[in-house]
């Protein structure tokens, strides 16, 4: 049972139950005078109450909650890429690796760098993979989530050539819960996977080349198939797109061509990548053109024509928020 | 005469060099140096007193309280004779590092925004180069680790430990939201100056070679540049250069050539097309021109 005393006031803010971020833009939740059983709730007084006032951001930084997401979808249908796949398969290393390409800028021609309002949840992935003057950069943590009914979602926004404006959305979500929704489809613990399968406009399957040689290639195999075989079940015409990491590791062909098979009966339509951060030439390299031709796929998808997303209304009271034409 | 009460609003973190370029404006102006100048002497200085003090002394000025902002009303005549009341203000730059960082602004600089028409957005690129990653520098020796996620960052660290211009487009995106102005289609006001600070200090490829200042940001800014670019129409902002003492200055042993020349002697402007220009106004004087 829910404690009261430890909830949000707020109608429209579900902190702490369902790991969403606080409606008032605090990261911290126990800074907010409206979470009730924080330190500013109970210490609030006027004097308190003026100093925690003033104008809020409708966004956090963070990962999209669905109220964020409630904002953006506002002015355009905004595009969800689901990245699937299990543990330790690469998916979060991957965001890093296109984020930091993408802050390079001039990812690509047609598409053009209009903002993010998740620029928390990347500049964090990023922070790993970057020098602290010597101090060399390391892979990103594993991904986990208090939520298990939503992964988390990375924002960026491109204008296209035409003047449009692009709504990217990018699940970051652990892979536990693929395994599990490969095994049962309506598994308790699975439901953010569902919630992928079910909303995303195009997915990336990531293949983990490591787990594929050693003694455990079989088990790892097998495990690959059964997640590509449930993303069939669901699909429905969406695309695909075949991820490879690590892809300096060598697979031995019999594997190889057995999932390459297999993916092509699964998607026919399908792309593949082969994609690694690891040492060429005693350095620790990324395959950029690899990387970028992604990208390539990732912002030519065709965008959707109708969504019915949000079965919950917006948060805020921005008639012209509201708007999702 | 036309009146731009609070049209402009300067913007910029601590040791961006706002109060330098402000200072220098100002004697800029009283001087009657540039091409902007000041009609009647202002009614009070009082808020640039302590810049306009450590400059004529030949030092830098120390940094501005944190909680502090001021204004100077100052009465300027453009070149084709038009009366202009300009509001130039100081304050600390903590003021804006607290907005992008504890996402929480005042009802007074949300106030300052909706009246504002032109922004004027300091940035020292020097202090602003992208953080080196894996990709500009790979690693060598050992593979790549996990981390070591036993003692988790503070809110306040993983804050700080974003790239400059990560927090510089979170800053503007935080900004255009509270002003009001959408973002569907690109932006026409506010007219946005990037001022990119103590060009002096930059180290740049070949001397004696033009450098537009637009080049520099999409050097060490690259996705700020495309961020600017395609979210403002290409008539509605500018990129300049601007070194407002044209070299480092103590503040504490005077410089003994501002002591003789005086600081109006010093100072330049990079224009966009990559000219070097003695007038300080000028990045002013285009936003004042949009606003008339």
């Amino acid at each position: 049972m829910p404690d009261d005393n430890v909830k949000c006031s707020r109608e429209h803010c579900y902190v702490p139950e369902r790991g969403e971020p606080c409606n008032e833009g605090n990261l911290d939740v126990n800074s907010c005078p409206y979470f009730r059983g924080s330190k500013a709730a109970k210490s609030a007084n006027k004097h308190d109450r003026d100093a925690t006032s003033g104008f809020h951001f409708p966004w956090s930084g963070n990962s999209l909650g669905l109220n964020d997401f409630s904002f953006i979808s506002g002015r355009s249908h905004p595009h969800i890429i689901g990245i699937v796949g299990p543990h330790n398969a690469g998916k979060t290393t991957l965001l890093t690796v296109q984020y930091l390409l993408l802050s390079r800028g001039n990812i690509s021609s047609e598409h053009k760098f209009a903002g993010s309002y998740t620029f928390g949840g990347w500049e964090n992935l990023a922070h790993y993979m970057r020098w602290k003057g010597n101090i060399p950069p390391t892979f990103p943590p594993h991904t986990s989530s208090s939520d298990k009914r939503r992964p988390g979602l990375l924002h960026l926004s491109f204008r296209q050539t035409g003047g449009s404006l692009l709504d990217l959305a990018l699940t970051d979500a652990p892979g536990e819960w693929f395994s599990r929704w490969a095994l049962d489809k309506n598994d308790q613990e699975a439901g953010g996977a569902r919630w992928t399968a079910c909303n995303s406009d195009a997915f990336i399957l990531i293949v983990d080349c490591e787990s594929l040689v050693g003694q455990q290639r079989g088990v790892a195999r097998e495990s690959i198939e059964r997640i590509a075989e449930r993303l069939n079940a669901e699909l429905a015409d969406r695309p695909v797109a075949v991820v490879w990491t690590k892809s300096d590791i060598a697979v031995k062909e019999p594997v190889k061509n057995f999932l390459q098979d297999r993916f092509a009966n699964l998607f026919p339509n399908h792309e593949e990548f082969h994609v690694s951060v690891k040492k060429e030439g005693g350095n620790n390299r990324i395959t950029e053109s690899a990387f970028k031709e992604l990208w390539r796929w990732i912002l030519t998808r065709k965008t959707p024509s109708v969504k019915e997303f949000l079965s919950t209304p917006p948060a805020g009271d921005d008639l012209f928020l509201i708007y999702r034409g | 005469m036309t009146s731009i009460t609070d049209s402009l609003l300067v913007i910029g973190v601590s040791d961006s060099g706002k109060s330098h370029y402000g200072g220098q404006l100002l004697i800029r102006l009283r001087k009657r140096l540039g091409l902007l100048k000041s009609a009647v002497a202002p009614d009070s200085i009082k808020g640039f007193d302590e810049v306009l003090t450590c400059l004529s002394e030949g030092k830098s000025a120390p940094h501005t309280a944190s909680t502090f902002y001021g204004t100077v009303t100052l009465p300027l005549v453009d070149s084709v004779g038009n009366r202009i009341d300009l509001h130039w203000p100081d304050y600390g730059g903590e003021q804006i590092k607290n907005i992008r960082d504890d996402r929480l602004m005042t009802l007074e600089w949300k106030d300052r925004l909706l009246k504002s028409k032109g922004w004027l957005f300091f940035i020292r690129p020097n202090a602003a180069r992208n953080r080196e990653d894996i990709i500009l520098r790979p690693t060598s020796g050992d593979d790549l680790t996990s981390p070591d996620t036993s003692q988790e960052a503070s809110h306040e660290n993983r804050v700080a430990a974003w790239s400059e211009q990560a927090a510089n487009i979170e800053l503007l995106q935080m900004l255009l939201y509270a002003k009001g102005v959408g973002s569907i289609h690109p932006v026409s006001t506010p007219y946005l100056a990037i001022i990119l600070s103590c060009w002096d200090e930059i180290k740049l490829p070949k001397k004696n070679k033009k450098h537009p200042p637009i080049e520099l940001l999409s050097e060490t800014m690259p996705l700020f540049a495309e961020f600017i670019s395609t979210n403002w129409n290409e008539d509605a902002y500018s990129v300049f250069g601007v070194s407002s003492l044209s070299k480092a200055l103590s503040d504490k042993i005077p410089d003994e050539e501002y002591l003789d020349n005086g600081p109006q002697s010093f100072g330049y402007v990079i224009l966009p097309d990559g000219n070097q220009d003695d007038d300080l106004t000028l990045p002013v004087a285009r936003i004042l021109e949009r606003l008339i």
